[in-house]
């Protein structure tokens, strides 16, 4: 399907805290211009695998490249490339939102930050809330803000770590929509840690599975749906897999 | 370089801006400078109110037919000495207000977890965590800034006297020593936060600190009880004799940071009168010891707070109230 | 059977706040720190005291060597309730923090996790939860008061091999609920603070500020007004002027005076530092006289910080609401 390169991929990358195994071996690949959707359950290692590749920490073994860079040896390098919403943000509650954003693009050395700030917020239809403190904003509003700082500096990857967690229905919708049109109009590369499994099936175009650190599973979404033909929903071949994998 | 430089200058603004819209820490800044400003005021109806008490005295004196009249005791009190209290104001409240300058540059960020959003940036650690002390170091300058001119002001309006050059260069030196020991202080409110994992655990642990070196190394150095320490007056009371105060003293008295200070505070304010005839090089040169302790720990704690930080690991963080 | 049934809820919810408490590594190291600073302080009241005897014996021999008789010098007394100083003022200034941690994680604990929730979704009423905590943090620090005096009375008779007096045993205790009284305060007052802040480190820091404001900074600014204070060994002294004398010309300088000592009033530090002070005799002219001369004087304070206590547990009353309580952190 895929003969681009991929613009990230892990080989035997392993992590251990202490003498538990957060991540095991892990080979994968994610495909220039796909929305990732990297699913598994509490505590498989999807966070752990976010971190390493986002350049915040280091594996024990194994290497990951984002964006043609090593991640440990050129992580100045894969940052100035990616934009990352880690979970449960909130910011400087009493800065403003142009504020916030504005240092945060700074720190990735955008130039124009001003005009830069409008034409992201324009993108996200996101205006009049610049002057507000973020003391006074909801979940949602939050969330986008976290959209907006990690695309400032046009980074290639964009890494979200369940974004969609303590959202109501309609900030959900909302972010899905934000997802895919940043796929779509901007060329962004996504790649989501996430556990509901509605949201992958409306958002990405390929999925990964992890389990207690190993990957058990990869495809693109619709390869996956074509090969469990029996079962009705994504949910039930999940169930399926997990099943599976500790049998 | 250059990129390290504008970064290095974000961050740096970013600490000030989130600083002074932070309610807590206007409130201490506010007690702090309303003291420093009050301090002169009771300086000043201190001073004017002895001073009648000694006529009313002599008075009453001359009315019980005494012929010897003792001289005046105020007469000619150094004219810096009505700043003695800020003394006690530094050590009590701006040094606590360091602390929690310190505490919260680094709590807050990992509260809000913009910790993990700025190492998701091309930013370096070094550079963060230089940002942040020079943030810090700033402020607290801007801070003593001010209080050397709330000082210099209420002693003209208040006071209604002009000081001396000497004695202005006696007074902003005093401010840059201040300024020294707040900056410790700063540093081991940001090494807490930095290290410990429980926020109010952060904060009371350099409030212990903070308590040891106020009260407890001077008074297991000179005796004296806690509270009678925060008299100006008294600090110059004779020390008990004897081996126990004689070892405490060589083991506890250098590393007694309050001690230090107060030891370079008192002749640049002129507490006494002995000091007033000292020029600014005598003075730091009878008290050289005490002015580069002060600065040698300066420069442990930072040099602690670097390796805290070369410690701390962004993904393992886990912070409670 | 409402009645006993709130007596029960009190009782569960002090047993909580107690065990919980112990548990607490804030609390524990301060109250560990304390009991180090009362041994601090009595042993360098002890070395102070070998101090002056020393110097005295050094003293007369001096003088025996001249030819002079020591008359004129007064032997050094030793009253172990005066070894107390330090303690009291670590207690003023320590004691305070433990009260204002305690008030902190007594409403913190409620407002992070949602038992309370379970709590008040049961019977329980307002005044049961407010007197259930308050009857905890009480025997939480009479508990700590009382190893405390514990420690006391081991290091003056165990080591210092002097027993106590029956009045100086009554003196001790009196100190000791003069002292639960003060430490009480801060507990209700930081306890306030909790509720009335939203987050909650910030209560802990206000709390602070409070503490160094009305323990430490005002009654060092009563102190330095204080026209006897401004020399060492005291103004009068040094103008060898009699008592009535000193009154006399204090009588003029009313306003002064008046404004100074409404500085002292206002700080709740001070009533107990006097109390304490008298009925310790660490106050020297109040040393050895029967408990109703001391008091004769000093009913003034004790009215004082009995006032502060139950003003601030009224205030705990007309504060407190299950919103509050349950108001986490936006």
């Amino acid at each position: 399907m895929n003969t681009n390169n991929p613009v990230i991929e892990t080989k035997s990358l392993s992590h251990s805290y202490n003498s538990y195994h957060a991540l095991d071996n892990l080979d994968l690949q994610v495909y220039e211009r796909e929305i990732f959707g990297f699913l598994g359950h509490n505590g498989a290692g999807k966070t752990t695998t976010i971190n390493i590749l986002t350049t915040l920490m280091q594996p024990s073994s194994g290497t990951a490249m984002v964006a043609g860079y090593d991640t440990v040896k050129q992580s100045m390098q894969v940052r100035q490339q990616i934009g990352y919403l880690p979970e449960n943000v909130t910011f400087y509650n009493n800065l403003t939102a142009f504020e916030n954003l504005s240092f945060f693009a700074r720190l990735s050395g955008v130039d124009n930050v001003v005009k830069r700030i409008e034409e992201v917020l324009d993108f996200l239809e996101f205006r009049g809330i610049e002057h507000k403190k973020l003391g006074e904003f909801s979940k949602g509003m939050r969330q986008r803000i976290g959209i907006a700082q990690a695309i400032m500096h046009e980074p290639k990857i964009l890494f979200l770590d369940e974004p969609t967690s303590g959202l109501d229905p309609l900030g959900i919708k909302k972010l899905r929509e934000i997802i895919i049109r940043l796929n779509k109009e901007k060329h962004l590369t996504i790649f989501m840690n996430t556990h509901l499994l509605s949201e992958v099936a409306k958002t990405c175009t390929s999925i990964g599975v992890l389990n207690h650190g190993k990957l058990i599973y990869k495809d693109t979404l619709d390869n996956t749906l074509r090969r469990f033909p029996s079962e009705v929903s994504l949910e039930e071949i999940y169930v399926q897999m997990e099943i599976k994998s500790t049998s | 370089m250059y990129v390290m430089a504008k970064q290095l200058a974000t961050i740096i603004s970013n600490e000030l801006r989130v600083l002074i819209r932070e309610r807590t820490f206007i409130l201490l800044l506010g007690v702090f400078l309303l003291m420093t400003l009050f301090s002169s005021y009771i300086g000043w109806t201190t001073k004017t109110t002895i001073l009648a008490i000694y006529k009313a005295s002599v008075l009453s004196l001359q009315h019980a037919g005494v012929t010897q009249i003792p001289p005046n005791p105020f007469i000619g009190i150094p004219a810096l000495s009505i700043f003695r209290n800020m003394i006690i104001y530094i050590f009590l409240i701006g040094s606590l207000m360091a602390i929690v300058m310190g505490h919260r540059a680094f709590i807050r960020e990992r509260k809000s977890r913009t910790i993990q959003l700025i190492f998701s940036k091309p930013v370096k650690k070094q550079t963060f965590i230089l940002g942040k002390i020079i943030g810090i170091t700033v402020a607290l300058f801007s801070i003593v800034l001010i209080t050397f001119f709330i000082s210099i002001i209420s002693s003209h309006l208040i006071l209604r006297q002009q000081l001396s050059v000497l004695e202005t260069e006696k007074l902003a030196l005093y401010y840059v020593m201040s300024f020294v020991y707040m900056l410790i202080f700063a540093m081991i409110g940001l090494w807490a936060a930095i290290v410990f994992d429980t926020e109010s655990l952060a904060l009371l642990v350099p409030v212990i600190i903070w308590i040891a070196v106020t009260f407890i190394f001077p008074e297991l150095t000179t005796g004296q009880n806690p509270v009678a320490l925060l008299n100006p007056t008294n600090i110059a009371v004779t020390t008990p004799t004897g081996p126990f105060f004689t070892l405490m003293h060589t083991v506890l008295a250098p590393i007694s940071i309050e001690q230090q200070y107060t030891a370079i505070a008192q002749p640049l304010l002129e507490t006494q009168k002995q000091f007033q005839s000292l020029s600014l090089s005598a003075a730091i040169i009878q008290k050289v010891s005490s002015v580069l302790l002060l600065l040698l720990y300066y420069l442990m704690a930072m040099i602690v707070n670097a390796y805290a930080f070369v410690r701390y690991k962004v993904t393992n963080d886990k912070i409670y109230e | 059977m409402t009645k006993s049934m709130n007596n029960t809820a009190v009782w569960i919810i002090a047993k909580k706040e107690y065990s919980d408490a112990i548990k607490n590594v804030l609390f524990v190291t301060l109250v560990v720190f304390l009991l180090f600073l009362t041994a601090v302080s009595l042993l360098v009241a002890g070395f102070n005291f070998q101090s002056q005897v020393t110097q005295y014996n050094a003293a007369i021999s001096q003088l025996h060597a001249l030819g002079q008789t020591g008359a004129v010098l007064e032997k050094p007394q030793y009253f172990p309730l005066q070894m107390l100083r330090g303690t009291i003022e670590y207690l003023e200034i320590i004691g305070a923090i433990i009260g204002i941690i305690l008030g902190y994680i007594s409403i913190a604990k409620e407002k992070g996790n949602n038992t309370l929730q379970l709590l008040l979704s049961r019977p329980v009423s307002k005044s049961s939860f407010i007197f259930g905590k308050i009857l905890g943090n009480s025997l939480l620090l009479i508990s700590l008061l009382g190893l405390i005096v514990f420690f006391i009375m081991i290091a003056i008779t165990g080591i210092g091999h002097v027993m106590f007096l029956p009045l100086e045993l009554i003196k001790l205790f009196l100190a000791f609920i003069f002292s639960y009284i003060y430490l009480m305060f801060f507990y209700t007052l930081s306890a306030l603070l909790s509720l009335l802040f939203k987050n909650l480190p910030n209560a802990l820091i206000v709390g602070f500020v409070i503490w160094l404001l009305i323990v430490l900074v005002i009654p060092q600014i009563g102190d330095t007004m204080d026209p006897d204070n401004q020399i060492p060994g005291g103004f009068f002294n040094s103008m060898h002027m009699t008592k009535t004398q000193q009154q006399g010309v204090i009588t003029k300088f009313k306003t002064y005076e008046t404004l100074r000592n409404a500085l002292e009033e206002s700080s709740v530090e001070k009533h107990y530092e006097r109390l304490a002070f008298a009925t310790l005799g660490i106050k020297t002219m109040y040393n050895d006289k029967s408990l109703s001369i001391i008091f004769q004087d000093k009913w003034g304070d004790l009215v004082w910080i009995i006032s502060y206590y139950m003003g601030s547990i009224i205030l705990s009353f007309a504060v407190f609401s299950n919103k509050r309580i349950l108001g986490k952190e936006t």
